[in-house]
């Protein structure tokens, strides 16, 4: 328990400040004008270039590793809903280093999905194992 | 916001189901409980030789490749909150093909993060 907990915390951080990488390389990469091949070959060159881009992706497998070690072991159910906290460490963290504004509307937003993955994830506290908990809850 | 809110749509269609084939293939391959490098190289290798597995792999790499063109137009803080619609489309997922009830509280929730996604979808700000 106190294991998994910690690993999803550890997750969670690697998740988020992968997405900040993530998006500061695409800020440097700049907006894809169109569907054509020759201009989402041209995009994803430049993107396999970014340092920044590297960096996420490396971010991003941690953070892949560390749920799929939580989500191998049993009693996960409480797991879930700290997908919805990485979404607000994330505005956080985008408005504090990218200078994203933060409108209330767009924090009500968060605030509601949150409420609602909790109380997604809290229909299935007593699902009982990962084998047998729903598949919902596996994601 | 359109273009944003399409391809993140196929991005979280594609995450879900990525991730339903990979955890269904490594529910086959049974829980990881070995960090040691020998039982962990052949756990990956057992891995790397599903066909579920792979097809996961593969369909979450498409999924990533969407996900940075979404990065590539919206803020951060627009985009991720949105990805909580994969919990709306595992929902059904598991109701149309696994028969999972859908009880008041597990609707109660999926009507939260849908109003909230679209609450959030409206506060679009240019690229």
């Amino acid at each position: 328990m106190r294991r998994a907990l910690l690993v999803v915390f550890a997750a969670t951080i690697c998740g988020c400040a992968g997405n900040l990488c993530l998006r500061q390389g695409m800020i440097g990469v700049g907006a894809l004008p169109g569907a054509a091949p020759a201009q989402l070959l041209a995009f994803f060159a430049a993107a396999a270039v970014n340092p920044w881009i590297w960096l996420g992706i490396a971010l991003e497998i941690v953070y892949s590793l560390l749920w799929l070690a939580v989500l191998s072991w049993s009693e996960i159910s409480w797991a879930v809903p700290m997908n919805a906290i990485e979404y607000v460490l994330a505005a956080a963290a985008a408005y504090a280093l990218l200078g994203e504004p933060l409108s209330p509307q767009r924090l009500a937003g968060i605030a509601m999905i949150c409420a609602g993955v909790a109380l997604l994830s809290g229909s299935w506290v007593q699902a009982g194992t990962a084998a047998e908990a729903p598949l919902t809850q596996r994601i | 916001m359109i273009a944003a809110t399409l391809v993140l749509f196929l991005s979280v269609v594609c995450s879900a189901y990525g991730n339903v084939l990979t955890r269904g293939g490594l529910a086959q391959l049974g829980p990881l409980e070995d960090f040691r490098p020998r039982p962990l190289l052949r756990y990956a290798w057992a891995a790397a030789r599903s066909p579920r597995i792979l097809a996961g792999v593969a369909i979450n790499f498409a999924q990533f490749l969407a996900w940075l063109v979404v990065l590539s137009w919206a803020q951060l803080s627009w985009a991720l909150p949105m990805n909580a619609l994969e919990y709306v489309v595992v929902s059904f997922l598991a109701w149309k093909l696994l028969g999972e009830r859908l009880e008041p509280r597990r609707l109660a929730g999926i009507g939260l993060v849908a109003a909230g996604v679209f609450l959030t979808m409206l506060t679009w700000q240019g690229p």
